[in-house]
C-alpha cells in the first residue's frame, strides 16, 4: 500500500472510531427518569466542594440521610456515594476511587449489606459500576462484582451491552448526550410520599446466620484505609426494620463483635427511633422499608449531634466560600421538597 | 506384534471412553411435597396465592409489599399475615393473577405442620416424625420434595421457626 | 471460546502478533499453541479426546507407510526373483495386511465418536423394551465430528498412497487442531492442508486483506443476520405454532442456518487467510441451487465430498457391491440391476450423512429425504429431457431458472425444519398443517410476538437485502477479492462493517443464539 493510502485508511480509522465513541454516548442510559438511582455514581464528580463525611452504602444510606439537613443544622460537610443494593466491595472501591479526590474526617458505612457475600444482579453493578470515572479502581471493583453472565469487555466499551438501546431512543438520550442534570442533593435521593408502616413482623428464616466471610475482609480494607489515611470509620445500622429488608439479631451480634474488636464506634438505630422521634404513620414512603425527607431530616438531625460532640466535626458556616455552595444546595433542596423539581 | 499393539489401543480406548463418563444422579423419587393446612385450606408454596387469599379471605390477612430498591424494577415480593403464620408471595403488580406463594412462615406456636411439629419442638421430634432431614446443620433441618422445601430452624436443639418453601 | 467473543479475539490478535513475528520455520508452532489452547477453554476435560484421536491416527498412518514402504522395498530388491503373478500376490497380500491395520484405526477413531456421540441414541431405543436401562451422561467434546473425520479421512489416503504418513507427532497434532476450523470445518484434507503450516512465505497483503474482509463479513452474517432470525425462529418452534407460521419458520431458519454455517466459514477461512493459509470453499451460493443434487454441491462441500470419497464411492465398487451388481442384474434385468448398487450405496451414504449430523431420528430422517429427493429426480430424469425437449425457450429461460431455484430452496428448507423441531412425527404433523391452517393474516400479525420488536425485523431485511445483493454482485468474482485490489475502499467496508456488528449485532446479555449451530456436531 502507498503511504497516501495508509494515511487515509488510518482517517478512516478514526472517523470510525468517533463514530463509536459518539454512538456509545448515545445509547449509554441517562437515567435521567424512572431510574435515577443510575445517574448517582457519576453526579459526585460534579461536586467540587470537599466533604467532612463521606456515606457509603445502600439505599438505608441514600434515603435515611440528607447532607443539606446536616449543613443547616451542623455545617458538617457531606457526601452520599450510596447505590441500590451497593455490596461491600462497592463501598469498598468507592471509598478508595473517593481518596483520590478528597480525605473526608469521617466514613459513614451501613453494615446492612453485609448479608451479600455474592454478586447479585446485573443492573445493581452496572449503576455502580457504569458511573465511576475510568481508573484502575473501577477495573479492579468491575472484577470484583461481576456476575457470570457478564463479561468485562462490555465495562470498558458499555457500546457492548447497551447496543440495542438504539431502538428504544428517546428525547433525553438525545437532550443528555454530554451533560447530566442532578438528581439527588450531595448523594441524597428525595423521596416526598407517605405510605405508614402498617404490620411489624421478622424477616424469613434464616438458613445460615453467618455473615460471609469475605464481607468482613473488605470491611477490614476499609477500615485499614480509613486507618492509613487518618478517617474516621462510623458504622451504622439504619432505624428501618422492614420484614423485606430485615435487620437479624444474630447479625447484630455479629457487627458488634467486629466493632469491639477493631475499636469502631457502630450505632444500631432500630431500637433508637423514639429518641429520634419517628412517627412510622408519616416518615415513610414505601410502609417502613424506608424513610422519607420527614423521617431523614430527623435521623440526620439525631446523627449530626452525635458527629459533632463524639467525633468533634467542624461547623463550617462561617467559611464564606462553602456557605454560598450549600447556600444553593440547601435552596434547590428546599424547593424539591415543597414540590418542585 | 500387530495384535499387541491393536490390544494396547483397545485398552487405551476403553481406558478414554469411561473418562467420559458424568453419570447423572438418580432422579429423586416423586414423593408427595409437604403442605400446610389451615383451617380446611392446604397451602402449598409454588401455587397461585389468590384461590388460597379467598379461601383465608374470613382471617382478614393484613398485607405489606417489598418493592425493590429500583424504581423502574417490576415485580414484588409481598406478604400477608395470617394467625400464627404468613404467606409471602411474588407479583407483577397488584392485581396479578399469577401471584406466586414462595414461602409459609410460622409466627407463634399456635399453628403446626400437618405432621404435628410445631415452633418449640425439639430437633428430635422432627426427626422422629420426618427421618432423617436432606439438609442438617446446627441451626437447621430441611426436608426437600421435588421443587419445595420444608425448614425448620433451630436454636440449642429447639425449633425456633418453621417454614415452607418453593425452590422454582 | 465462541468466535464471537472476546476472548477468541485476543487469543487472534496475540496469535497474529507473535506468527508474524517469529521466522517462517517456526510459524507453525504459534498455531499449534493457539490450537491447544483455544481448545483447552473449551474444557480442560475435553482434551484427552482429541489427544487420543491424533495418537490413534498418527500411529496407525505410521503403520500403514511402514508397511507401505517395507513392501515396496522388498518388490524392489526381488524384482528380478519374482514373477509378475507372485508379485501381484504378493501386493494383494500386502493390501490387505494394511488394509487390516486401517480398520483398526477407523474402528478406533470412529470407535470413539460412536461412543460419545450415539451411546444415548442407541440406549434409549434400547429403553423401550428395557425401561429401567440407566442412559450414561456422556461429554461430547468439542468439534469431535469433524475432526474425528478429518483425521480418518488422512488415514485412508494414507492407505491410498494419496498421502505420506507425517512422522513428526507436533506437525500432526495441528493438522487435527487447527482451530480455526474445529468448531465448524471445512473438513479439510491432509495434502491440501499441511504443506501450508511448514511452508516459508512472506506477508501477502492483499491476502491478508482479503481475509480481514472475509472475516467481517461472517461475523456480519452471524450476529446481524443468523443470531437476529435465531429469536424468531426458537419462539416459533418453543410454541410449536401451525399453518403460516411453519412456512416463516422454514424461511427465517434458512436465513438463520445460511447465516451462522457460511458465516462462520467465512469467519474460518477469513482467519486461515490472515495466517496465509487457504481452506477449501465450503459454499458456493447454494441458495441459487436448482436441483436437490446441486444444492449438496454448493453447501458443505467438504462434507459432501468426504462422504462421495470415502463412503459412497467405495461402497459403490467394494467386492460384495460388486457382487450384488452382477446378481441382481441376473435376476432383475439390466436396468434394476444396474441401480440397486447405486441406490443401497446411496442410502447408505444418506443415513450416515444425517447420523453425522446428530444423534437423533429426525437426523436420520433428514440425510434419508434428501436421498429420497436425489433419487426421484434420478428416476424422473428422462421425463425432465423430454419436457426440455418439447419446450426449449421455456426450460432454458431465466423464468423456470428461478421457478426451480425457489422450488428447491423451499424444498431443502423444509426437510431442514426437522433440525428445528427435532421430533419427526410433531414435523409431519407441522408440514400438514401448512395445508390445512390458513392463518397468514394472524401470523403477519403476530410477528411483533416472537421476540423481535418492527426495528429487528427491520434489521433483518436490510440484512438479507445485503447477502442478496451481495451474492448476485458477487457471482463472477467474490466481492471482497474486488475490495482487497482497492485498500481505501476496503477499510471503508470493514470500518462501516464493524459499526453495524457492534450496533446491530445480536449478542451480549439477553441474547442467548450466540453459540454457533454446527459446533455442536
Amino acid at each position: 500500500m502507498r503511504k497516501k493510502q495508509w494515511i487515509a485508511c488510518l482517517c478512516i480509522l478514526l472517523c470510525g472510531g468517533v463514530f463509536l465513541w459518539f454512538a456509545q454516548l448515545l445509547l449509554e442510559p441517562k437515567y435521567m427518569s424512572g431510574n435515577r438511582e443510575g445517574a448517582m455514581t457519576a453526579e459526585y464528580y460534579s461536586d467540587g466542594s470537599p466533604h467532612d463525611v463521606l456515606f457509603l452504602g445502600d439505599c438505608e444510606v441514600y434515603e435515611c440521610y440528607t447532607p443539606p439537613t446536616l449543613w443547616a443544622e451542623y455545617g458538617i460537610t457531606s457526601y452520599i456515594r450510596g447505590t441500590p443494593q451497593q455490596l461491600v466491595w462497592h463501598s469498598y472501591y468507592l471509598l478508595e476511587e473517593t481518596l483520590r479526590y478528597e480525605t473526608p474526617k469521617a466514613v459513614v458505612f451501613n453494615v446492612y449489606a453485609m448479608r451479600y457475600g455474592e454478586p447479585q444482579n446485573e443492573a445493581y453493578n452496572r449503576i455502580v459500576l457504569d458511573g465511576m470515572h475510568f481508573s484502575t479502581v473501577k477495573l479492579r471493583a468491575i472484577w470484583a462484582s461481576m456476575t457470570e453472565e457478564e463479561s468485562f469487555a462490555s465495562y470498558l466499551f458499555p457500546l457492548l451491552r447497551y447496543h440495542s438501546r438504539w431502538k428504544e431512543l428517546e428525547q433525553a438520550d438525545f437532550q443528555y448526550l454530554f451533560h447530566r442534570d442532578p438528581v439527588t442533593h450531595n448523594g441524597y435521593l428525595m423521596q416526598t410520599d407517605v405510605v405508614p408502616k402498617e404490620l411489624d413482623i421478622e424477616g424469613e428464616p434464616l438458613s445460615d446466620p453467618a455473615l460471609p466471610q469475605i464481607c468482613f475482609e473488605y470491611l477490614d480494607r476499609m477500615r485499614t484505609l480509613c486507618e492509613e489515611k487518618g478517617i474516621q470509620l462510623i458504622l451504622v445500622k439504619a432505624p428501618t426494620n422492614f420484614w423485606g429488608y430485615y435487620w437479624y439479631d444474630e447479625w447484630e451480634e455479629q457487627i458488634v463483635s467486629y466493632a469491639g474488636e477493631n475499636d469502631l464506634p457502630y450505632y444500631n438505630f432500630i431500637p433508637l427511633e423514639e429518641e429520634i422521634g419517628l412517627d412510622w404513620s408519616t416518615d415513610t414512603y414505601d410502609g417502613g422499608a424506608h424513610l422519607n425527607v420527614s423521617g431523614a431530616e430527623k435521623l440526620t438531625s439525631y446523627f449530626g449531634k452525635i458527629l459533632r460532640e463524639e467525633f468533634g466535626l467542624e461547623d463550617h458556616r462561617a467559611d464564606a466560600e462553602l456557605s454560598a455552595v450549600w447556600q444553593e444546595k440547601c435552596s434547590a433542596y428546599e424547593a424539591e421538597k415543597n414540590g418542585g423539581t | 506384534m500387530m495384535r499387541k499393539w491393536i490390544a494396547i489401543l483397545l485398552a487405551l480406548t476403553a481406558l478414554v471412553a469411561f473418562a467420559a463418563c458424568g453419570g447423572t444422579d438418580p432422579d429423586d423419587d416423586a414423593a408427595e411435597a409437604y403442605s400446610f393446612l389451615f383451617d380446611g385450606t392446604e397451602i402449598r408454596p409454588g401455587d397461585k396465592a389468590a384461590p388460597v387469599l379467598e379461601a383465608l379471605s374470613a382471617h382478614n390477612p393484613q398485607s405489606s409489599v417489598k418493592a425493590s430498591c429500583l424504581s423502574g424494577v417490576t415485580g414484588e415480593d409481598v406478604t400477608y399475615v395470617l394467625p400464627g403464620f404468613r404467606i409471602q408471595t411474588f407479583r407483577l403488580q397488584e392485581g396479578d393473577a399469577d401471584e406466586q406463594i414462595r414461602l409459609i412462615i410460622f409466627s407463634d406456636d399456635s399453628v403446626a405442620t400437618r405432621e404435628g411439629i410445631a415452633i418449640g419442638a425439639t430437633a428430635q421430634a422432627v426427626k422422629d416424625v420426618y427421618g432423617a432431614a436432606d439438609e442438617e446443620t446446627e441451626f437447621r433441618l430441611a426436608y426437600t420434595r421435588g421443587t419445595m422445601r420444608l425448614v425448620f430452624g433451630l436454636r440449642d436443639g429447639s425449633v425456633t421457626n418453621i417454614s415452607y418453601e418453593t425452590l422454582e | 471460546m465462541q468466535f464471537n467473543s472476546i476472548p477468541f479475539l485476543l487469543l487472534l490478535s496475540a496469535a497474529l502478533i507473535l506468527y508474524y513475528c517469529l521466522p517462517g520455520r517456526r510459524r507453525w508452532y504459534v498455531l499449534l499453541a493457539a490450537s491447544y489452547l483455544y481448545y483447552l477453554a473449551a474444557g480442560a476435560e475435553y482434551l484427552i479426546f482429541i489427544v487420543y484421536t491424533t495418537a490413534v491416527s498418527y500411529v496407525t498412518a505410521l503403520l500403514l507407510q511402514r508397511r507401505a514402504d517395507a513392501e515396496n522395498a522388498e518388490l524392489e530388491a526381488n524384482r528380478d526373483a519374482l514373477t509378475k503373478e507372485e508379485r501381484k500376490a504378493r501386493r494383494a497380500k500386502g493390501k490387505k495386511q494394511r488394509f487390516r491395520i486401517l480398520v483398526g484405526g477407523l474402528v478406533l477413531g470412529f470407535g470413539m465418536l460412536a461412543v460419545l456421540k450415539y451411546t444415548a441414541f442407541v440406549l434409549s431405543g434400547v429403553q423401550l423394551f428395557v425401561p429401567s436401562l440407566r442412559i450414561p451422561d456422556l461429554l461430547l467434546p468439542l468439534g469431535i465430528s469433524f475432526y474425528t473425520f478429518q483425521s480418518m479421512g488422512y488415514l485412508i489416503d494414507v492407505y491410498r498412497g494419496k498421502a505420506q504418513a507425517e512422522r513428526n507427532p507436533l506437525r500432526f497434532a495441528l493438522f487435527v487442531s487447527y482451530f480455526p476450523q474445529l468448531l465448524q470445518g471445512p473438513i479439510s484434507r491432509f495434502g491440501d492442508l499441511a504443506h501450508q503450516f511448514f511452508e516459508e512465505r512472506g506477508f501477502d497483503g492483499a491476502r491478508f486483506r482479503a481475509g480481514l474482509a472475509r472475516t467481517v463479513w461472517g461475523y456480519f452474517k452471524k450476529m446481524v443476520v443468523a443470531d437476529t432470525a435465531m429469536i424468531a425462529v426458537q419462539a416459533l418452534v418453543e410454541q410449536k405454532l401451525t399453518g403460516a407460521y411453519v412456512v416463516l419458520l422454514i424461511l427465517l431458519y434458512s436465513a438463520v442456518i445460511y447465516g451462522d454455517f457460511t458465516g462462520g466459514i467465512d469467519i474460518t477461512i477469513g482467519i486461515s487467510e490472515l495466517f496465509g493459509i487457504r481452506l477449501k470453499e465450503n459454499f458456493d451460493r447454494p441458495f441459487s441451487s436448482r436441483s436437490v443434487k446441486e444444492y449438496w454441491r454448493r453447501w458443505h462441500i467438504t462434507m459432501g465430498t468426504w462422504f462421495t470419497d470415502y463412503v459412497f464411492y467405495p461402497l459403490s465398487v467394494c467386492a460384495p457391491m460388486q457382487r450384488l451388481s452382477k446378481w441382481s442384474r441376473a435376476h432383475l434385468g439390466p436396468a434394476l440391476g444396474k441401480r440397486i448398487p447405486v441406490y443401497i450405496a446411496t442410502i447408505v451414504t444418506w443415513f450416515l450423512t444425517g447420523l453425522w449430523h446428530g444423534a437423533g431420528w429426525n437426523f436420520i430422517v433428514w440425510g434419508l429425504l434428501n436421498c429420497l429427493c436425489i433419487l426421484v429426480s434420478q428416476e424422473l430424469q428422462p421425463l425432465w429431457l423430454r419436457w426440455q425437449a418439447a419446450a426449449p425457450r421455456l426450460s432454458s429461460s431465466r423464468i423456470w431458472g428461478c421457478w426451480q431455484a425457489v422450488r428447491t430452496f423451499l424444498l431443502m428448507g423444509l426437510i431442514r425444519s426437522l433440525d428445528c423441531y427435532r421430533n419427526v412425527p410433531l414435523t409431519f404433523r407441522l408440514w400438514g398443517s401448512m395445508f390445512t391452517d390458513f392463518n397468514w393474516g394472524e401470523m403477519l400479525g403476530s410477528l411483533t410476538k416472537l421476540g423481535l420488536t418492527p426495528a429487528d425485523w427491520g434489521v433483518l431485511a436490510a440484512g438479507i437485502l445485503v447477502l442478496f445483493t451481495a451474492s448476485m454482485l458477487g457471482k463472477r468474482e467474490p466481492l471482497r477479492e474486488r475490495l482487497s485490489r482497492r485498500p481505501v475502499l476496503l477499510c471503508v467496508c470493514l470500518t462501516l462493517g464493524v459499526i453495524v456488528i457492534l450496533l446491530f449485532g445480536s449478542y451480549g446479555i439477553g441474547y442467548d443464539a450466540g453459540d454457533f449451530i454446527y459446533g455442536q456436531f
